[in-house]
Formats: C-alpha cells, sequence, structure tokens
C-alpha cells in the first residue's frame, strides 16, 4: 500500500518550499526594490512581471494534462491520471490569477478591465475547459469513470487548442480591435527589468512545482483512502 | 492612484496562492487522518478474526 | 485503431457499412414513430429565437447584425438538448446495455449516433432556419442560399463534438447541464466560425473572403470525428 507512496525525504520536504522562499523574495525584492519605473507606464507596470510569471505554469500545466491524460488511456496506469488532476488544478489556479493581475494591469493601461483581444479571449475558453474538467471529475458517478473521461477531455482540449487559437485571432482581425497595445510592446528596455522577469519566471515556476508535489501526494493518499475503505467495506459484510 | 492597483495584484496573486496552500494542507492532513482511522479500523478486524 | 483493440473481433467481417445502416435505421425509425426528439427540437428553437428576440430587438435597421447570432445560439441550445436525449434515450430505456454488449465496433457506434444526430438537426434547422428568415424580416431566398451552405458543415461538428461528450456526460450528476459545459468553450472555433460565415455572407460577401472559416469548420468536423471514433469507446466502457 505504501509503496505507492512518492517518497517524500525530509530533504526534499525542506529544500522544496525553501527554494521557492528564497526565489519569492529574491523576486518580491527585485519587482519592488530593485528594478526601475517604467517610464510610460509608472509603477504599475511592476505588475506585468508577475503577470508575465503565471502563464508559464499555466501553459506547462495543460500541457501536461494533455501528455499525462493521452498516456493514461493508453497504459491505464493510475500515476498519470494522479498528475492530470493535479496539473489542471494547478493550472486552473494560475490562469486565474493571470487572469485577475492582468485585468488590474489592463485598468489603470488601457482604461478597461476586459478586451476581447483575442490572447484574453483564448486565455477565457482555455479556463472554461479545464474548469470544465475539474468539475467534470467531481460530478462523475464513479470516480474511475471520472478519470477516464477527464482523460478524453484533456487530450481534446489540446487537439482543439490549435482550432480555437485561429478562430479567436480571425474573429478579432475582422472587427477592429479597441486596443491594439500588445502587452509584448510594453518594451523591457532596461536589462534589469528583463533580469527581474526572469527572476519571477523562475520563482513561480519553482511554486508550481512544489505545488504539484503537494498535489499528486494528495491524489495518492485519495486513492489509498478509497481502496482502504473499500476493504473496510468488504470485510464489514 | 495607481499603487492601489499595484498593491492590489499583488494581493490578489498572494491571497491565492495562499489560499490554495492552505486548503490543500487541510486535505492531505484530512486525507491521513482518514487513512489512520480506516487502517486502525482494519487491524483491529483482523485481529478480531484471530481471537 | 485503439478503438477495436476490446471488442476483440475484427469489423470488416461484419461490415462496417452494413452494421453503421441497421443502428442509423433503428434511430430513425424511432423517431419517424415518436417525432419526440425532432418535435423538441423545434418547439425549444422557437421559443429561443423567440426569447432572443426579445433581447436584440428584430425591428431595429441594425437586425442584420444580431441576425447570425441569435439564430446560432437558437440552435445551439435546442440542439445540445437534443444529442443529450439521444443518448440518455438508450440508457431510460435499458438499451444501451444491449448496445454495448452486440458485437460492433464502439467506434462505429460513434459515427452512427453522430449521423442520426446530424440528420435530425438538419431537420430541424431546415424549420428553424425559414422561420428565423420570416421573424428578422430576411430577405427569403438569398439568406436561405447561404445558409445552406454554413448549416450542413457547422452541423456535422455539432453533431461530432456534442455524440461524444454526451456520453461522458450520461455518467455524471447533473447530467443536462454538463454537456453544454464540457461541449461549447470545445466547440467555440465551430460557433464563431459559423456565426461570422453566416453574417458576411448575409451581408453579400463572397464566398472566398469565408474560406478560411469554412477550412477551420472542416478541420474541426475531421477532428472530433476522429477523436471521437478513437475514444468513443473510453467514454462509454462500464
Amino acid at each position: 500500500m505504501t509503496a505507492n507512496t512518492p517518497k517524500t525525504t525530509p530533504i526534499t520536504d525542506l529544500l522544496a518550499p525553501a527554494a521557492v522562499i528564497l526565489s519569492m523574495l529574491t523576486a518580491l525584492y527585485m519587482v519592488f526594490i530593485a528594478v526601475p519605473n517604467d517610464a510610460f507606464q509608472g509603477p504599475v507596470q511592476r505588475i506585468f512581471y508577475v503577470h508575465l510569471a503565471m502563464w508559464l505554469p499555466t501553459f506547462a500545466a495543460f500541457g501536461i494534462v494533455g501528455v499525462t491524460s493521452l498516456l493514461f488511456l493508453w497504459k491505464k496506469d493510475r500515476k498519470w491520471d494522479h498528475i492530470a488532476t493535479g496539473s489542471a488544478e494547478l493550472g486552473l489556479l494560475f490562469c486565474t490569477l493571470g487572469l485577475a493581475t492582468g485585468c488590474i494591469w489592463a485598468k489603470p493601461i488601457w482604461g478597461t478591465w476586459w478586451t476581447w483581444d483575442p490572447r484574453l479571449t483564448l486565455t477565457l475558453i482555455l479556463w472554461m475547459i479545464y474548469a470544465a474538467y475539474l468539475l467534470l471529475r467531481n460530478l462523475a458517478t464513479d470516480p474511475n469513470q471520472g478519470a477516464v473521461m477527464a482523460a478524453i477531455l484533456g487530450v481534446s482540449g489540446v487537439v482543439d487548442l490549435y482550432l480555437v487559437n485561429r478562430a479567436v485571432y480571425w474573429w478579432r482581425g475582422i472587427h477592429p480591435a479597441v486596443v491594439v497595445t500588445k502587452e509584448g510592446d510594453s518594451g523591457l528596455t532596461d536589462p534589469m527589468m528583463r533580469i527581474t522577469l526572469m527572476v519571477c519566471l523562475l520563482a513561480f515556476f519553482l511554486l508550481f512545482v512544489w505545488l504539484l508535489r503537494l498535489r499528486i501526494r494528495t491524489a495518492y493518499l485519495e486513492d489509498q483512502v478509497d481502496d482502504l475503505r473499500n476493504r473496510v467495506l468488504v470485510t464489514g459484510v | 492612484m495607481n499603487l492601489s492597483f499595484l498593491f492590489a495584484a499583488f494581493a490578489v496573486v498572494w491571497v491565492g496562492v495562499l489560499a490554495y496552500v492552505v486548503s490543500l494542507s487541510r486535505r492531505n492532513r484530512d486525507l491521513e487522518h482518514d487513512l489512520e482511522d480506516l487502517r486502525a479500523v482494519l487491524e483491529q478486524r483482523s485481529s478480531n478474526d484471530r481471537s | 485503431m485503439a478503438a477495436h483493440w476490446k471488442v476483440g473481433y475484427s469489423p470488416r467481417s461484419n461490415g462496417t457499412a452494413d452494421l453503421m445502416w441497421a443502428l442509423l435505421w433503428k434511430d430513425l425509425l424511432l423517431e419517424l414513430r415518436t417525432k419526440e426528439t425532432l418535435a423538441s427540437l423545434f418547439l425549444l428553437g422557437t421559443l429561443l429565437l423567440l426569447v432572443l428576440s426579445f433581447a436584440f430587438d428584430p425591428t431595429h435597421p441594425m437586425r442584420e447584425q444580431s441576425a447570425p447570432g441569435v439564430l446560432w445560439v437558437a440552435i445551439i441550445f435546442s440542439g445540445t438538448s437534443a444529442i443529450n436525449r439521444s443518448l440518455l434515450r438508450e440508457r431510460e430505456n435499458d438499451c444501451f446495455s444491449a448496445l454495448l454488449l452486440a458485437p460492433i465496433d464502439r467506434g462505429t457506434i460513434f459515427l452512427a449516433k453522430t449521423l442520426v444526430n446530424f440528420l435530425l438537426l438538419l431537420v430541424a434547422e431546415a424549420f428553424l432556419i425559414p422561420l428565423f428568415i420570416f421573424f428578422f424580416n430576411l430577405p427569403f431566398a438569398h439568406t436561405l442560399g447561404r445558409l445552406c451552405l454554413v448549416a450542413p458543415p457547422t452541423t456535422l461538428g455539432f453533431a461530432a463534438i456534442g455524440t461524444l461528450f454526451s456520453a461522458i456526460s450520461l455518467r455524471t450528476r447533473a447530467r443536462e447541464i454538463m454537456l453544454p459545459i464540457l461541449m461549447l468553450p470545445l466547440a467555440s472555433p465551430l460557433f464563431l466560425a459559423a456565426v461570422e460565415t453566416t453574417g458576411v455572407l448575409m451581408e453579400g460577401g463572397s464566398l472566398s473572403q469565408v474560406s478560411h472559416w469554412f477550412k477551420l469548420t472542416l478541420a474541426f468536423d475531421l477532428t472530433f470525428l476522429v477523436v471521437g471514433w478513437l475514444t468513443f469507446e473510453y467514454a462509454v466502457s462500464e
């Protein structure tokens, strides 16, 4: 039974959070103190570092969901399903935070919380797909079936991504966009800005990896509890 | 004015991440509890069977 | 290929086309006798056209701007519940297990069900579209001709993704709500293409102006026919 649990040696248990905390503190220091103000946007531009840092974990997570879903359908090994669930949940978390910080940044800079910019639309659709993925798991009448069905959705989501991407770009391409400015154009001219961005990306990616480890452990525990519960029920009769 | 947006963005991120970490660790703790309870029940049953 | 592993027979030996025809005919006959899906599809679609006309004033001079959206929302939502019914009916009558026990490749079952849903939706659209033109006071022959080009490919993709995900939502609590939640985000390229193409063509645009949208729709159809054919087995296996 316990052989299934990933080994959590005290060293990695201590090292991972330590690395996360250290890189986070460095990132905070860089964002708030070390980096110069943006010439056009002023202090609000500092949101940009943390906002951009959300997308690396988000897309990594959704990519992992696609790959592990496929592996799960193919190999039928619960291990892949645990990773897929964990990634979907974390991907949704980072996606939500990315959308939220993006809105908060857009309000002072673009003058609106939301525009139907293709990138925003695409992200919102992604968010809906993975929210549905998690809801499907919770509402499945049988957890094993839920895992298989969620895997189908996970694979479909990745397969569909290219089509969604084309569609929202064409959709916005035909109508004039409200704001033409792109986030990428905010111009990280100062080398310090680029270093800050790198540190932020690293910090949040480490956070993602650490949380994913924890979340996968939760999935293993859930599996064991279900297993034991069944055994208690069987022996109880 | 603009600083409040900066503050809000970072607050959202940290509150979000912390809330997730707290809920995850609670979930883990509860599950470990359940696991222990279930193991105890099983052990008791098997010792009852033997006696 | 994956779809054949578990069934353990060669689908060719029984003639996939014959099997598909049998499955198709069974559902069409059932529909011809009861007409329950078509009747509810048509009524729900009409109701949606009515309700959406409250939201977007159909007498406004700008009505042609909102018209494609109104039509497609009516089709999507009435179609979603009709597709949901198509597999739910099998389950309610306890036919689903029998269908799965039959020595038929699950991919074939998927294709047959998709085809049935496609045909039923097309018939419903054949009634809804004239009604829509009538309500919105649009030029009849012109609009009808243009919609005849847009509707079939869109409906095929809709039927494919709908059939796949209705098999999934069947095994959840809150199954009526789950189908649109699972399907619509994934189907967004299809509906964007439908609304955009309808809009451009109704305003008198040429086909070459929307050829990229047509290609997208066909790519979507193909994608979900293949995905459904390959994964339907997993979606329905007990």
